[in-house]
């Protein structure tokens, strides 16, 4: 039983680091409906230039200085290339084929300067190890957790509370009619790229300092991102929820059935979920539904006189 | 020589495949994400059945092909209502699955070393064991199916495709059955493509799951994209010009090993990038289907049908 609560806490902590990354696509992808391929390559190149940095100037100073560049690299390169690519294609299909060609770009161009090698940035005080009884857990993990509770409360705040939110969620709900009530779409969308791609950094980061990072990770990331981004179906809640199911899933997988085959049960869980959900929605959309036991027969035919 | 004789051979079968992914994704409109995989499965299927169970390798690319199609169909029947973003995603994750059975099945698949060996056909007591030989093999099968393709692209069947791509309701209201024509469509592109992971167990003798990553993907969407969707003519140039840079850039003297994959992977990039910005046709974009010398004439209205267009007398 010890065993599985412990794995079910850090499958849960795991899911929080995908969930990170899932909120920031989701963010993107909610409200412009362009499948940014490039998001996993971006946000892992951010991190290798964070990583590089550091490396450069020792220090607090080097650190600050390295923060900026990731954050700064990454809002700038994903607005960039939704003003100058993705904006002048106005398709889906020429969008999806632009991002793939810039995520290859990003991915190897980084690979190219650094080494296909996994990189480390080693913190000792956030690798210490803190004891609950039930669990034993990193500290990096529980600022993490924090960090996740944070942006997914915040986010929630944001888009029912305030207005700029509300605007938002408008944008995503129905850009057209937003457009004509005067809320500039424009601006929503340049403000999910800098929100999203600075997520998309954050988990990058994270990857960077507690497992290590690879540039073909990047890919990676974003198919957990795109997969759990897709399962939130247009809710914010939703793909927070999943991410940390997910992780929870991952994890209790390995209590009773072999760990090699994680990656395989959680796409194939993921895979037919999504056909479920189709399967689901297309059963109700097609039943035929009673009438209400209060519209009898004759009162229809009558007209309900 | 030898590289040659590869380098042409990879080029037939990435042909064959990229061919198949264009008639899904140019021709139907439907872009699928695990042509990699799918080509995994024809590869596999094929090694196994000539190592195990005694089938020659040729014979088994036939069943290669058959289990390759058999796949494509299962899976296109559980997904055939999706939007476009679940399809992709869903083929995405297919791609994710069948990769990860690939690597973690060892019983069967010996994991990530692979299978070994791999014997060469031998058809009516010719042995094609050489890399001569089972170049001629490859070339003739390669043809036969690249042929079947491009008269496909310009049938009735392909025409009906078309119309599914640029309106399926409309197509519908003619008459036409679009699931049977999606069924039909990934069957024989996953045929093709099983087909063609067959030939390459064959070439190279060895066939490992890393040979089939979501990459290998990619690279077919770009061939398809940069020769141009809907023109497999246009397809087998791309492969051909883009194998032979892939290749060349192998040649280039002091390049580092381990750079050689990254910078085969820019340059893919920086084409998926150009042509989308730049020629969003592709290189070779799509012909029209009918000729238009066929209809330049202004044929005078028969006489029998002169009525309809004179004005109604009143009686």
């Amino acid at each position: 039983m010890n065993l599985l609560i412990e794995l079910a806490v850090t499958g849960a902590l795991s899911g929080v680091k995908v969930g990170i990354s899932a909120l920031g696509f989701a963010i993107i992808f909610y409200a412009t409906k362009e499948m940014h391929f490039a998001y996993g390559a971006i946000s892992v190149a951010a991190a290798y230039l964070c990583y590089w940095v550091v490396l450069s100037v020792v220090g607090p100073v080097g650190v600050i200085l390295a923060l900026f560049a990731a954050f700064g690299f990454a809002v700038l390169m994903s607005v960039a290339i939704h003003k100058f690519v993705y904006l002048r294609l106005r398709s889906v299909m020429p969008v999806v084929m632009a991002s793939l060609g810039i995520s290859l770009l990003v991915e190897n161009i980084v690979q190219m300067i650094g080494s296909p090698d996994t990189q480390v940035l080693v913190y000792d005080n956030l690798l210490q190890v803190v004891d609950f009884g039930f669990a034993r857990v990193r500290v990096l993990e529980l600022w993490i957790a924090a960090l996740f509770l944070a942006i997914s409360f915040g986010l929630d705040f944001f888009l029912n509370r305030t207005r700029i939110g509300q605007g938002f969620a408008a944008t995503i709900e129905d850009p057209e009619m937003a457009e004509l009530v005067g809320i500039r779409t424009a601006r929503m969308r340049i403000g999910a790229y800098c929100a999203g791609a600075a997520l998309g950094t954050l988990s990058g980061l994270s990857m960077l300092i507690d497992t290590g990072l690879r540039p073909s990770q990047g890919f990676v990331l974003l198919l957990y991102a795109l997969i759990i981004t897709i399962m939130g179906r247009g809710s914010f809640r939703a793909v927070a929820i999943w991410a940390v199911l997910f992780g929870l899933l991952r994890s209790v997988w390995s209590w009773q059935f072999p760990t090699e085959f994680q990656e395989l049960a959680m796409f194939a869980v993921m895979m037919g979920y999504l056909i479920g959900r189709d399967a689901w929605d297309r059963y109700k959309r097609n039943r035929l539904t009673p009438l209400p036991a209060s519209v009898s027969a004759s009162s229809v035919v009558t007209g309900g006189v | 020589m030898r590289f040659l004789l590869t380098t042409a051979m990879l080029i037939e079968i990435y042909a064959i495949v990229s061919m198949a992914l264009n008639l899904l994704l140019g021709v139907a409109g439907r872009y699928s994400a695990y042509e990699a995989a799918m080509m995994g499965v024809g590869a596999y299927t094929a090694s196994l059945l000539a190592l195990n169970a005694g089938f020659d390798l040729y014979t088994a690319c036939f069943i290669a092909a058959l289990a390759a199609a058999c796949l494509a169909i299962v899976f296109q029947v559980m997904v055939r209502h999706m939007d476009f973003f679940t399809f992709n995603v869903s083929s995405f994750a297919l791609q994710m699955v069948l990769y990860e059975t690939l690597l973690k099945w060892r019983d069967l698949t010996e994991g990530s070393v692979g299978l070994f060996g791999i014997p060469r056909p031998e058809i009516f007591g010719v042995s094609f064991n050489t890399l001569n030989s089972y170049m001629v093999l490859t070339t003739v099968s390669a043809a036969v199916v690249i042929g079947f393709l491009l008269y496909l692209e310009r049938s009735q069947y392909a025409l009906a495709l078309r119309g599914m791509r640029d309106g399926e309701k409309a197509i519908e209201s003619l008459g036409k059955n679009t699931f049977l024509l999606k069924i039909s469509v990934f069957a024989i592109a996953g045929a093709a493509t099983g087909f063609a992971g067959g030939l390459l167990a064959g070439l190279t003798r060895s066939v490992h799951p890393s040979m089939f990553y979501i990459y290998l993907s990619i690279v077919f969407t770009i061939f398809v994209v940069g020769g141009g969707r809907g023109n497999l003519l246009g397809t087998i140039i791309a492969v051909v010009l883009l194998t032979g840079v892939e290749q060349a850039i192998t040649l280039i003297p002091g390049l580092p090993v381990s750079q050689i994959g990254a910078l085969q992977r820019v340059i893919y990039g920086a084409i998926l990038l150009g042509v989308v910005m730049w020629r969003p046709g592709g290189l070779f974009p799509e012909r029209p289907i009918f000729k238009r010398t066929q209809y330049k004439e202004i044929h005078p209205v028969d006489q029998g049908l002169a009525f309809l267009g004179q004005k109604k007398v009143e009686v």
